[in-house]
């Protein structure tokens, strides 16, 4: 009798563990099949233009320094570094080309913008260039990438262009040299047909 | 054990869902075609007056509803729900015989499950998008959320009576078409019914988040936040640092196990329990009897939890029919607390029944739920995939074909597997009371005149 009842204990015992592990089972399955990025990214690398919806992106220039300066004065410095990516985008499509946001990945690290020059904002038929400013730690700018989308109010599963800037953890010690007391000048917004 | 609930839920889901595919997918299309008909036309409408798009919104939910009750409906026929009853049992239920006695029973659970779970939030911010879409975000056509924002922050007094006076409103009808018996006054009651609790959802939150932030500015909260700084400077004498602790703790309770209640355990069993009321209050009372271990002849009408509100009172009267304040009491009492009996308990009830099948069946039939909705997450994320990014103005134009390939393929599964997870708590039900040694036929409540009743029926 005593010892039926501990069988039946026991295969209750194991019932609910197994019960726990299904529910385990359900929250990663869950977990996993909700995606952490709701956007298509498209990559790409400096220098080399990636086609996005309406057009083309890409990156024709990178530079670090400890601070900003207009007309040969001084506007801005930082403890950390600064890195202005110049940035030109071209509206092959039929309809306007707007990329109003920007970012800096490095892995985890996300660095927003601390300045767009101006907005990224092409007609068919034109190319605009402009340089997005970023204030980063220059511990952390191991693999840094650029990430580019469209500003938008309300959005679905949009696309955004992810483009890597050269920054590896090979040369990350000469980017950082490079900025110590170097200065930045951002450049103005230029709009020009495609040529 | 375990494996034999995963195969019944997943094998005869399968079958279930492929036998009647034709006829659910056709049902299924129906209650999305009006969805999405009624939705463009609540978008339109709302060029005349906001209220006149939130009426036709709260038709777009019904027309959802009314879908997944047939659906639900469908597969219980399918597996023979109603053929569980013993032949001196299966009395017909009115919900058996009208569709819209059904939406009327099942559109306050429903509308409930799909508020808490997030579903009229998110129907609701589709109505937003399509008419931001449609007048510009700097307009100044007000929207519907606007107009009930406007309402519940400038007149909350007015939502109040409003709220209250459709309640009203929607009983007297409800009494009007359990006299009459007409058709066409319940589907004035259903669509009511779905615009009052649509005014509660969305206006009560604006209410409740107006509360929230005159409550930020009182006293006692001030006063709390210095007892709180108080317990913490306490316990910071014993290096205990309380804040982040305190901090950690909330934040592991809401990021990991909170989800996990919520999404991975209550949905699956809630949606269970609010459709078992979809099969008929005579079979939740068999269950309940069958749980319990109770011969079926045992049962009287009024006896059980799902018993409706007037056959309850029918087995508890006592004595003569009250008269004059007390009738009017009786009256009023019957108004209002019938209504909570009537919709609200029975699926309260439903939750405990179904709660009680046993943990091997729960556990497998939240792990064969979980599956349909991480199916439905990769179908989303595919389709992602197969259309590529785009700006808002292609997914307005095309999200409800989208949601359509998206929902067909998995909302149809899911309907099949609550019946069939339903019949099966039924089917353990009956095993269970037959395993039991028979007791004596004893009703399920005490015996009409005693003592206990009669207090009872006095503080009624």
């Amino acid at each position: 009798m005593t010892r039926a009842r501990s069988k039946l204990a026991r295969s209750e015992l194991m019932g609910v563990l197994a019960v726990i592990a299904l529910i385990g089972l359900s929250a990663i399955g869950l977990r996993l099949s909700e995606p952490d990025e709701k956007f298509q990214v498209i990559t790409g690398d400096f220098g080399e233009p990636v086609k996005i919806n309406n057009g083309e992106v890409s990156v024709t220039q990178v530079r670090v320094g400890s601070f900003l300066r207009e007309d040969d004065l001084l506007t801005d410095r930082t403890a950390g570094m600064f890195v202005a990516v110049t940035v030109t985008a071209a509206t092959t499509g039929p309809e306007q080309l707007k990329l109003g946001s920007a970012r800096l990945l490095s892995g985890q690290v996300h660095y927003d913008t601390y300045q767009i020059a101006g907005g990224m904002n092409a007609s068919p038929g034109f190319q605009v260039s402009a340089d997005t400013l970023f204030e980063v730690d220059p511990a952390q700018i191991d693999d840094l990438a650029l990430e580019l989308w469209p500003d938008e109010v309300i959005s679905g599963y949009q696309q955004r262009v992810r483009i890597k800037l050269g920054v590896t953890a090979a040369n990350a010690e000469q980017w950082r040299a490079a900025a110590r007391d170097h200065g930045i000048e951002i450049s103005r917004v230029t709009t020009r047909a495609i040529p | 054990m375990l494996w034999t609930e995963l195969r019944v839920l997943i094998v005869d889901t399968g079958r279930v869902w492929w036998r009647l595919l034709p006829m659910i997918m056709g049902v299924y299309l129906l209650g999305w075609l009006g969805t999405e008909l009624t939705l463009r036309v609540a978008v339109i409408a709302g060029d005349i007056s906001p209220w006149l798009a939130l009426v036709l919104f709260a038709v777009s939910f019904v027309c959802t509803l009314g879908a997944a009750i047939v659906i639900l409906t469908l597969a219980g026929r399918e597996l023979g729900i109603r053929e569980l009853l013993p032949e001196d049992e299966r009395e017909i239920d009115d919900r058996d015989t009208s569709l819209t006695r059904l939406l009327v029973i099942t559109l306050l659970p429903f509308l409930g499950m799909y508020a808490a779970f997030g579903h009229v939030a998110e129907a609701a911010n589709r109505l937003l998008t399509q008419q931001w879409i449609r007048y510009g975000f700097l307009s100044d056509q007000q929207t519907v959320l606007g107009a009930l924002y406007d309402l519940a922050t400038k007149h909350p007094a007015w939502l109040l009576a409003l709220i209250l006076g459709i309640y009203v409103l929607r009983r007297l009808l409800d009494y009007v078409a359990e006299r009459t018996g007409l058709h066409v006054l319940g589907l004035v009651v259903v669509l009511i019914e779905a615009f009052f609790m649509l005014m509660v959802i969305m206006g009560g939150i604006r209410v409740f988040q107006e509360f929230q932030l005159w409550l930020r500015d009182r006293a006692v909260m001030q006063w709390l936040a210095e007892a709180e700084d108080a317990a913490a400077d306490f316990f910071a004498i014993f290096k205990i640092k309380l804040p982040e602790i305190l901090t950690r703790v909330w934040a592991f309770f809401s990021d990991h196990i909170w989800p996990v209640l919520i999404d991975v355990v209550a949905q699956p069993l809630f949606w269970l329990a609010v459709a078992a009321l979809v099969f008929g209050s005579r079979v939740l009372s068999l269950a309940e009897l069958w749980r319990r271990g109770q011969p079926y002849t045992s049962r009287m009408p009024g006896a059980t939890a799902f018993a409706r509100y007037r056959e309850k009172r029918a087995f508890r009267r006592l004595g003569p029919p009250p008269k004059g304040m007390r009738l009017a009491a009786v009256r009023f009492q019957e108004a209002f607390l019938g209504d909570i009996d009537d919709k609200y308990l029975p699926a309260l009830h439903a939750l405990r029944l179904v709660v009680r099948a046993g943990p091997i069946f729960l556990g497998a039939y939240i792990f064969v739920y979980n599956l349909v909705i991480i199916a439905q997450n990769y179908v989303e994320s595919g389709l992602n995939w197969l259309a590529g990014g785009h700006e808002i103005e292609f997914w307005v134009r095309w999200e409800p074909v989208f949601a359509l390939l998206q929902d067909a393929l998995t909302e149809p599964i899911r309907l099949c597997l609550l019946a069939v997870a339903f019949r099966r708590c039924l089917e353990l039900f009956a095993q269970q009371a037959a395993a039991q040694p028979r007791r004596a036929a004893a009703p399920v409540a005490a015996p009409v005149g005693t003592p206990a009743l009669i207090d009872a029926e006095a503080r009624s």
